[in-house]
C-alpha cells in the first residue's frame, strides 16, 4: 500500500477507510452580533436554556455510559456561575458570543493545562458546552466540507458532542491530533463502535484525500489511491463484520399493547450500517440511501461497482426485503460533476428524481445494477422527491425499459416501484400516483410544509407547532395506502424518535424505518403504546 | 430551630478524586438543601460554593485528599450529615473505578 504513514495512540478499536473531512468549529466563534447588554443577556439566557433542554433530551436517547456523559455536560451547562460570569462581562461591551466564549475558555484553559488526564478530559467537556451554546446563539451547526458517511473525521481534539450530536456530520471514524484514550470522547467512540485514533502528529502537514486507520494499533495511512481505498473498504467490511451487537437485538414481531403489529425496518446509510445490519433483527430494510455509497460520477456510472454494493447490502439483509432509494443528490448532498453548481436555492432546485430524469445515464446505470442484483434477494425500488404523477410515470418507464433489456427481465419486472412522499404536492394528491408503495420522508416534508430549514434553530418552533399538520398528511397517505392495499411506511427522522412513535401509529401508520442505533428505543416505544387510548 | 455553622471533613476514596460525577452528586444534594454549603480542600480555605459543580471540580481534589465541608443555616448538622454520608458511600461507586469513568 502506498501513502504516508502516521502513528497515533489507539483510542477506540476497529478499522475504517474513507475520505478525510476536517471539522471546522471556528466559524461559530467569528459571529458578531451587537446589541445592548440587556438584549445580549436575554439572548444568552435563552441559548443556555435551549442548550440545556437539548442535552437533557439527547441523554434520554442513549444508554449509559453515553447518556451519563451527556448528562454531565448538561449539569455543567446549568451551573449558574457560568451564566452569571458571562453576563457580568456583557457590561464591558462584549456581545453574548464573546462573553460566553471567554468564560468557557477560562475553564478550558484551567482544566486543559497541567493536571492529569482526567482533568484534561474535562477541558473537552467545557469545549462542547462552549460550542453548544454558540450553536444555539447563531442557529447554525459547525460546518464541514460536505462529506460522505464513510468519511474519516479529522479534528484537533475529539469532544463528546462530535459523537452524540443529532446534527453531527456523518463519518465512520475519527482521527484526532491531540487527546487521550481516557477522554469522554474515546469512551463514547468505544460505546458507539466508532474507531478512533488520537495524538496523531501531522508534523505541520494536512491530511487529505483517502486514508485509513486502525483503532487497535493507532496507525493512520493517508494519500491512498482510489483503488486502494475501495479494496480496503471491502476488506474491512468483510473481515471486521461485528458479531451480534448488544444494542440491536430486538425480539420480533413488535406489537402495541393492544396487539397492533408494527413492521420495524431499518435505514442503511453507510458501510458501518451494512456491517451492523448483518447482526441485527429487523423486519426489512426500509431505506437504503444509495447516494451515500456513490460519491463520484465514476461510481455513479460504474455498473460493476454498484452491483457489488447492492449485493453486499442484500446479503446483509439475509432474505429480508431491501428498499433501495435511487440517488437523492442535490439539496445538501452535492455530487461533483452530477449536481448543478451555483443553484441559488438547492433545496428547491434540481435534486432527487428531478436530477435523475435529467441525467438518465446515471439513473439507468443504477436501475440496471439494481435489477441485476435483484436475483440475490427480495428488493423494492423507491424514487425520491417525486412531486407530480408524470415524474413517477417517466421514471417507471425507464425502469421498465431497463428491465426488458436484461435477461431474466420477467422477474425484474415484478419488482415493486414506490415513491418517497416528501413534497406536500405529492402528499395532497397521493391518489393520483400509481406507485406500488409509499414511504414518507418526514424531514423534507416538514421543511417544505413550513418553508423552514431544519437546522435553523430560531425557526424550530414553526416545525414544532406544525407537527399536527404533518401528522394529518401522514394520516392521509396511510389511509390511501390502506384503501389500495399499498404499503405505507415512514422513514424520516420522526420514525426514529421514540417520543413520536405513539403519535405516528395513531395516524394509521404500521410500518417504520429507523436508524439502526434507535431500533431498540423505537421497539420499546411501540410496545409501550396503547392505541385504544386516545392520548396518554 | 438550630441556625449556626457546622464543619466536618471526609476523605475522598474515588480513584479520580472529586471528578465530574461526584461533583455533580454533591451539587444535586446541596441544591436540595436550603443551607449555604461551602467546600475546601484545606481547613483554611479557600471555600467554594457546593451548589456549583464547576467550582467543586476546580478544586482538583485528588484521591486520598480530605474535603472540608462548612454548612450554615437551618438544620445545618443534619445537612452536614447527609453530605458526609454521600462521601462515605463514595458517591455510590466502587472504591476502584465506577462503571462510568470520569
Amino acid at each position: 500500500m502506498s501513502g504516508r504513514r502516521y502513528l497515533g495512540s489507539p483510542a477506540s478499536p476497529g478499522r475504517a477507510a474513507g475520505q478525510i473531512v476536517r471539522l471546522d468549529r471556528s466559524s461559530l466563534l467569528s459571529e458578531r452580533r451587537r446589541g445592548q447588554p440587556a438584549e445580549q443577556a436575554d439572548r444568552l439566557k435563552a441559548a443556555v436554556a435551549a442548550s440545556c433542554r437539548e442535552l437533557v433530551e439527547r441523554a434520554k436517547e442513549f444508554d449509559p455510559p453515553v447518556a451519563d456523559v451527556v448528562q454531565v455536560q448538561a449539569e455543567l451547562l446549568s451551573d449558574p456561575t457560568l451564566l452569571s460570569s458571562a453576563i457580568a462581562l456583557l457590561s464591558s461591551g462584549m456581545n453574548a458570543e464573546e462573553a460566553w466564549s471567554e468564560v468557557l475558555q477560562r475553564e478550558i484553559d484551567y482544566f486543559g493545562n497541567g493536571g492529569d488526564e482526567v482533568q484534561r478530559a474535562r477541558a473537552a467537556d467545557f469545549s462542547d458546552v462552549q460550542m453548544k451554546v454558540l450553536q444555539h446563539l447563531s442557529g447554525k451547526v459547525p460546518s464541514t466540507a460536505s462529506g460522505p458517511s464513510s468519511a474519516l473525521l479529522l479534528v484537533d481534539e475529539a469532544t463528546p458532542s462530535m459523537l452524540y450530536d443529532k446534527d453531527r456530520p456523518s463519518f465512520s471514524a475519527i482521527i484526532a491530533e491531540r487527546g487521550s484514550a481516557n477522554s469522554h470522547a474515546a469512551l463514547l467512540a468505544r460505546s458507539l463502535h466508532i474507531p478512533m485514533v488520537v495524538n496523531v502528529d501531522l508534523a505541520g502537514s494536512e491530511l487529505a484525500g483517502y486514508a485509513c486507520l486502525d483503532g487497535e494499533t493507532g496507525e493512520v495511512v493517508s494519500d491512498l489511491t482510489e483503488a486502494e481505498y475501495v479494496a480496503l473498504e471491502r476488506e474491512i467490511f468483510e473481515v471486521d463484520r461485528p458479531d451480534s451487537q448488544t444494542h440491536s437485538n430486538v425480539v420480533l414481531p413488535v406489537s402495541t399493547i393492544d396487539d397492533a403489529r408494527v413492521e420495524l425496518n431499518v435505514n442503511i446509510s453507510h458501510w458501518a450500517d451494512v456491517a451492523r445490519a448483518s447482526a441485527c433483527n429487523f423486519d426489512g430494510v426500509g431505506l437504503v440511501r444509495t447516494e451515500f455509497f456513490l460519491r463520484e460520477m465514476v461510481e455513479m456510472t460504474s455498473l460493476e461497482y454498484q452491483r457489488e454494493i447492492y449485493k453486499r447490502i442484500i446479503e446483509a439483509a439475509r432474505g429480508r426485503t431491501v428498499t433501495f432509494r435511487t440517488i437523492d443528490a442535490g439539496g445538501d448532498k452535492p455530487i461533483e460533476g452530477y449536481t448543478r453548481e451555483g443553484e441559488r436555492n438547492p433545496f428547491l432546485g434540481v435534486r432527487g428524481i428531478r436530477l435523475s430524469l435529467q441525467n438518465t445515464l446515471a439513473f439507468r446505470c443504477q436501475i440496471r445494477a439494481l435489477l441485476e442484483a435483484s436475483n440475490l434477494g427480495p428488493m423494492r425500488i423507491m424514487l425520491p422527491m417525486v412531486t407530480v404523477p408524470s415524474e413517477f410515470a417517466a421514471a417507471r418507464r425507464i425502469i421498465d425499459e431497463e428491465a426488458a433489456r436484461i435477461s431474466g427481465g420477467v422477474r425484474a419486472a415484478s419488482i415493486p416501484v414506490g415513491m418517497m412522499v416528501e413534497v406536500p404536492a405529492a402528499a395532497l394528491a397521493i391518489e393520483r400516483f400509481s406507485a406500488d408503495f409509499y414511504s414518507i420522508g418526514t424531514n423534507d416534508l416538514m421543511q417544505y410544509l413550513t418553508a423552514s430549514a431544519r437546522d435553523t434553530e430560531d425557526l424550530r418552533h414553526l416545525q414544532t407547532e406544525s407537527l399536527p399538520l404533518l401528522y394529518q398528511m401522514v394520516a392521509r397517505v396511510a389511509a390511501h395506502g390502506l384503501n389500495m392495499g399499498n404499503a405505507v411506511s415512514v422513514c424520516g427522522e420522526l420514525a426514529s424518535a421514540p417520543d413520536c412513535t405513539a403519535d405516528l401509529l395513531r395516524t394509521g401508520i404500521r410500518s417504520l424505518s429507523v436508524d439502526l442505533e434507535r431500533l431498540t428505543h423505537v421497539a420499546d416505544a411501540i410496545r409501550a403504546t396503547d392505541l385504544r387510548v386516545d392520548r396518554p | 430551630m438550630e441556625d449556626h455553622v457546622v464543619e466536618g471533613r471526609a476523605r475522598l476514596v474515588a480513584r479520580d478524586g472529586l471528578h465530574a460525577r461526584p461533583s455533580i452528586q454533591v451539587t444535586k444534594l446541596a441544591n436540595s438543601l436550603p443551607n449555604l454549603i461551602e467546600i475546601a480542600i484545606s481547613p483554611t480555605g479557600p471555600w467554594v460554593d457546593a451548589k456549583s459543580p464547576i467550582q467543586l471540580m476546580r478544586l482538583k481534589a485528588p484521591q486520598g485528599a480530605y474535603v472540608h465541608i462548612r454548612v450554615s443555616g437551618p438544620k445545618a448538622a443534619e445537612a452536614l450529615g447527609a453530605l458526609l454520608a454521600l462521601f462515605d458511600r463514595n458517591f455510590g461507586e466502587s472504591s476502584d473505578r465506577g462503571r462510568v469513568p470520569a
